[in-house]
């Protein structure tokens, strides 16, 4: 037990420091995006990727919020729970949305961005995935409290 | 649900309060309560032995079933 306490103590630093970083990262993207044009051979880059960055960014706050929000739940021992259905719904969601700037990001100026699109997509389906299974648990586990 | 629980009918002529019931099948009071006010989803076999030794009663008399 005390090993599982453990685990979900360091998964929650874990996503306190993604969270840190992302807010880091956050006002770091100009100079990102300027030390991207630099070594880029290519055409100027620098505000559709700026957009595209501070856009992801902040589906990837609202993904390590939802994530700190569901990974507290299951501490609590409150596992297959609807609310947790609704945090893995956003987590969905979010990858989701930074694999579609991804994707535009790639159509207005960078083709190579479409790998971002399917690495973000994948991990966002499997998300989605996940979902489904918690929503049958939480039924199992209502049927599961309410037998007596 | 098409399944009546008639356990407080029983317990009246039984003159059992549901402290008492429930202590005696080993359950809390709030997991009596949902089995009497229809919520429960299922009950074992176990629980409906031990309601029917402790009540003196028959499972048909716990249980009802109704159309609709």
């Amino acid at each position: 037990m005390q090993k599982g306490k453990l685990s979900i103590l360091i998964s929650k630093c874990l996503v306190c420091a993604m969270f840190l970083l992302l807010i880091w990262t956050a006002f770091e993207i100009p100079t990102i995006s300027r030390w991207y044009d630099a070594v880029s051979n290519k055409e100027q880059a620098f505000w559709p990727l700026t957009i595209t960055l501070y856009l992801s960014v902040a589906a990837a706050i609202v993904l390590t919020v939802h994530l700190f929000l569901l990974i507290c739940n299951i501490q609590k021992g409150l596992v297959f729970i609807p609310q947790n259905v609704k945090h893995l719904k956003w987590l969905a969601m979010s990858l989701f949305l930074i694999a579609l700037f991804f994707g535009i990001f790639g159509i207005v100026s960078r083709p190579f961005a479409f790998a971002f699109v399917f690495l973000f997509g994948m991990i966002g389906i499997v998300m989605r995935v996940l979902k489904n299974v918690f929503e049958v648990a939480v039924g199992l586990q209502e049927e599961q409290n309410y037998t007596i | 649900m098409a399944i009546i629980v008639n356990l407080d009918v029983v317990m009246a002529k039984r003159k059992m309060s549901s402290g008492e019931l429930a202590n005696r099948l080993g359950i809390t009071q709030a997991n009596l309560s949902i089995l009497k006010t229809g919520k429960a989803k299922a009950i074992r076999f176990s629980t409906l032995e031990a309601i029917c030794r402790e009540l003196d009663c028959q499972p048909g008399e716990i249980l009802e079933y109704r159309e609709g």
